[in-house]
């Protein structure tokens, strides 16, 4: 079993990178200077302008920002506001010199292949009636799918409505969604009730849905943003190519509006990079999976996981409804495979 | 007239779960009407303004900052608000601060400072774990073992190296121990005395010292082996350590030996060991089927059964003296923080001949494998609940959502709960349980067990009392909790209530 560090000759301690995520390698390749921003108990981050890269230990999980160490966070005696410096595949940090010459990279896997979309939608009304009765308190998902009558719920409703009307946007040929079809109905009823279910005011853009959600909510990382993760996430795993990239833009476009830290993460999901343990929880929805969406969900800081999850639930709901509602009557590949070929029909 | 303050820390950022843990905490400070701690972007700034909490300084966050925003009666309760919020934010750093420049580094610059000392409590990651334990062996000092996490086959070899030693591994995974009258990690405030506990399972010896305080009783040593102690790749070492320890422990007359049910091989083992003691035993295999036990040792089905054959005494029981609960539902949830608690609980049940499910079934309950349906015994204590989140019993908030489900399920007629004080624990957690059931019960009863004792930093007298202010009925052991549990949903016969009163 190797130590946590070694004794370096020429500086300080030496610590071993294991892993280090897509856009942490791309960062340190390039070099830069920058200074820690925050220490917490498993893991701390460097900002170096607008980026962040992730320092932790490997209970966190890999990232698209991390670099995972081994090495235990609160011996390596990092504080706040310490410069950093990479050079020549190494990060100095006071007198810790991280290696990553010979880590492994880190991308985020590919997509399952989805089931139905029937099952699809019959997992997201489950995951909706399961995060308004088990998403903490103060979670998004409380505010879409519960009762609450918080400030944040009184705020959110209406904006996670809206962004569920941009969603719900049909193609120009669509026709109404078949009534009556309670595979298809279950899940809008259900949040229709919960929401407000307002459709796209006149002037209602899609870059102002996302400038009010960016930045919203309690946690390190406000709620708004991790459901905004969360949907284009899901965007990204169905191959929704150009909604995935529109709704990127306007992210990325706002993303100024969140804390810097949080606005990393948002131009990460909107370039396709999250992190293992939402990728688990996308590819658990898609795979039907709602038991293990939950447990993955429930893994991801105080509500994020939560929110992402609603996220995903509202976009996945209102597309597969409003592309749906445009097929049903013909369309071969609604009844027995995914909602990739869904929407490409 | 309200009075409204605001602090702004600039780029400060803090883990989400210490954000909310601190948010509740300052929104439960004395005079607070409303409080936010939230960062300081545009939108979260509209739901300050909602709630009625900005001021000037706030409205000047930027998006990396912090808001510290509160509401109160008057102005002296402001101020007295805000110092202690303060504190509660600096609180950290300060730790950290602390940690970082004054902790010793290394096992053996602690023990340079501490040189009398005999034994290492080792709480680090899994992955070295068996590093830092094979220093403190090679040191010369006993090592508990708090983490979990290590490879079986890792345990083995560092318990062999270990017993050549003449050195006692407690552990991996090992929670609570009390050595000479010195609590360690997840342990009770409980008197000196004459009954060593051997235990496999931290909240087990929780359970039976605190029955066994409370009956004006003490403890000489309760040695925790981890809970893979008893399986055949381990093969008992750290139990027939222990074994060997306390029948040399002139002060210990009566030993308890509380685990899950061990290997059949092992359970020879150690049952061998038992019978070549001149003193007499209580073992609690809980939920083993009978065992051949030699002559000086007992079998107790129930944590409670342990703590009464160890006194010699049946212990006082309220559960008949309080009234019939009413309630809408058929089945029982149990939302248990200790796994041995959930285990006990499944014990009665099925002394009771009532089928349940759990996560961590006990022999002749059926396994939980999706969402909870009929009787349901939750231990949420267990790796899938807590991998990369804080333990219920220091996080309490872990139990808000399965307690929210529960509420809400119409064939829910008791949630069944425990609640487990002393050190290493949440500073209050029944105080939490009350605000997170909140005026919620739609004809649910909530049936607690509270396990620890007055001299525990959280007084066990108070803890009940919130309960009790919030609608909770509180048993007097986990045991009695869940046998009334049973009653309440109309199960019990006969037959149950005699399970119910061993």
């Amino acid at each position: 079993m190797s130590l946590a560090f070694e004794r370096s000759d020429s500086v300080g301690r030496a610590v071993q990178v294991v892993r280090a995520g897509i856009i942490a390698r791309d960062i340190c390749r390039r070099g830069a200077r920058g200074e820690v921003a925050a220490v917490f108990e498993r893991s701390l981050y460097w900002r170096i302008g607008d980026d962040f890269i992730c320092i932790g230990e490997p209970a966190i999980g890999n990232g698209p920002t991390t670099l995972i160490v081994a090495a235990r966070v609160t011996e390596l005696g990092v504080r706040q506001g310490l410069r950093a410096i990479i050079g020549n595949e190494r990060i100095t940090i006071g007198d810790l010199l991280f290696d990553f010459r010979n880590c492994a990279t880190w991308r985020t896997p590919n997509w399952p292949a989805p089931l139905s979309s029937a099952t699809l939608r019959t997992t997201c009304v489950m995951l909706a009636q399961r995060a308004a009765a088990e998403s903490p308190a103060d979670s998004l998902a409380r505010a879409a799918f519960g009762d609450d009558d918080t400030p944040l719920a009184r705020i959110a409703r209406p904006r996670i409505a809206r962004f569920a009307s941009l969603m719900r946007q049909p193609p120009a040929s669509s026709s109404p969604a078949k009534a009556g079809d309670p595979v298809i109905t279950a899940p809008s009823e259900l949040i229709g009730r919960r929401l407000l279910d307002a459709p796209l005011s006149r002037g209602m853009t899609r870059e102002g849905v996302v400038h009010d959600l960016i930045g919203l909510g309690y946690g390190l990382t406000p709620s708004g943003d991790d459901f905004l993760i969360g949907a284009l996430t899901m965007l990204d795993a169905l191959e929704q190519t150009n909604m995935h990239a529109a709704l990127g833009h306007a992210v990325v476009a706002a993303a100024d509006r969140s804390s810097p830290l949080s606005a990393s993460f948002l131009r990460a999901a909107a370039d396709g990079h999250v992190g293992e343990n939402v990728h688990t929880m996308i590819a658990a929805i898609l795979t039907g999976d709602a038991d293990a969406a939950v447990a993955a969900a429930a893994r991801i800081g105080h509500t994020s996981g939560w929110d992402a999850l609603v996220g995903a639930v509202v976009t996945v709901t209102r597309m597969s409804e409003a592309t749906c509602g445009a097929t049903i009557p013909g369309c071969r590949a609604t009844r027995s495979s995914g909602l990739r070929q869904d929407y490409r029909c | 007239m309200s009075v409204i303050r605001n602090e702004v820390r600039r780029a400060t950022y803090l883990d989400s779960i210490v954000l909310m843990r601190m948010s509740r905490e300052i929104a439960a400070l004395a005079g607070v009407e409303e409080a936010g701690l939230i960062m300081g972007t545009p939108a979260n700034k509209e739901i300050l303004r909602e709630a009625g909490i900005l001021g000037p300084e706030g409205e000047r966050a930027e998006a990396g900052d912090l808001i510290l925003a509160l509401r109160t009666g008057d102005a002296d309760a402001a101020e007295a608000a805000l110092a202690e919020a303060r504190r509660l934010l600096d609180r950290p750093s300060a730790l950290g601060a602390a940690a970082a420049a004054d902790a010793p580094r290394t096992l053996r610059a602690a023990l340079r400072e501490l040189p009398e000392a005999n034994l290492a409590l080792i709480s680090v990651p899994g992955d070295f774990a068996v590093a830092e334990a094979r220093k403190a062996l090679d040191l010369g000092l006993h090592a508990m073992i708090f983490s979990d996490n290590v490879p079986l086959a890792d345990e083995a070899a560092l318990k062999r190296e270990a017993r050549e030693r003449s050195l006692m591994v407690m552990g991996p995974d090992c929670g609570t121990a009390i050595i000479a009258g010195v609590p360690l990690a997840f342990a009770n405030v409980v008197p000196r005395g004459e009954i060593g506990i051997i235990g496999a399972s931290g909240t087990g010896i929780q359970e039976i010292s605190s029955l066994i305080a409370r009956a004006g009783r003490g403890v000489s040593h309760a040695i925790g082996t981890g809970g893979r102690d008893l399986k055949a790749e381990v093969g008992a070492i750290t139990t027939l350590m222990a074994i060997d320890a306390l029948d040399a422990d002139a002060a210990t007359k009566h030993v308890v030996l509380v685990s899950k049910p061990p290997a059949a091989e092992v359970a020879r083992l150690v049952l061998d060991r038992i019978a070549r003691s001149a003193k007499p035993f209580t073992v609690c295999f809980i939920g083993s089927p009978g065992l051949a036990l030699p002559g000086n040792a007992r079998a107790a089905p129930t944590l409670k059964a342990a703590a009464e054959l160890a006194l010699g005494s049946a212990l006082p029981s309220r559960a008949a003296a309080l009234a019939p609960l009413r309630v809408r539902g058929s089945y029982v949830r149990g939302l248990f923080a200790g796994g041995t608690l959930c285990s006990e609980a499944q014990v009665v049940f099925a002394a009771a001949g009532v089928p349940m499910a759990s996560n961590v079934p006990v022999p002749g309950a059926a396994a939980l494998t999706a969402a909870p349906a009929g009787h349901a015994m939750i231990d949420l204590g267990d790796d899938e609940f807590t991998r990369g989140r804080p333990h219920p019993m220091i996080e309490p908030a872990v139990r808000d959502a399965p307690l929210a489900a529960a509420l809400t399920d119409l064939s829910v007629g008791v949630v069944l709960i425990d609640v487990v004080l002393g050190y290493g624990g949440h500073p209050d957690p029944a105080g939490h349980l009350a605000q997170a059931l909140g005026g919620r019960r739609d004809g649910v009863a909530i049936v607690a067990s509270v396990t620890g004792t007055d001299a525990d930093p959280q007084p066990r007298r108070e803890q009940v009392a919130k309960l009790e202010a919030a609608g909770v009925v509180v048993a007097d052991s986990n045991a009695d909790a869940a046998a009334l549990a049973l009653t309440a949903v109309g199960r019990a016969s006969g037959r149950e209530r005699g399970a119910a009163a061993q």
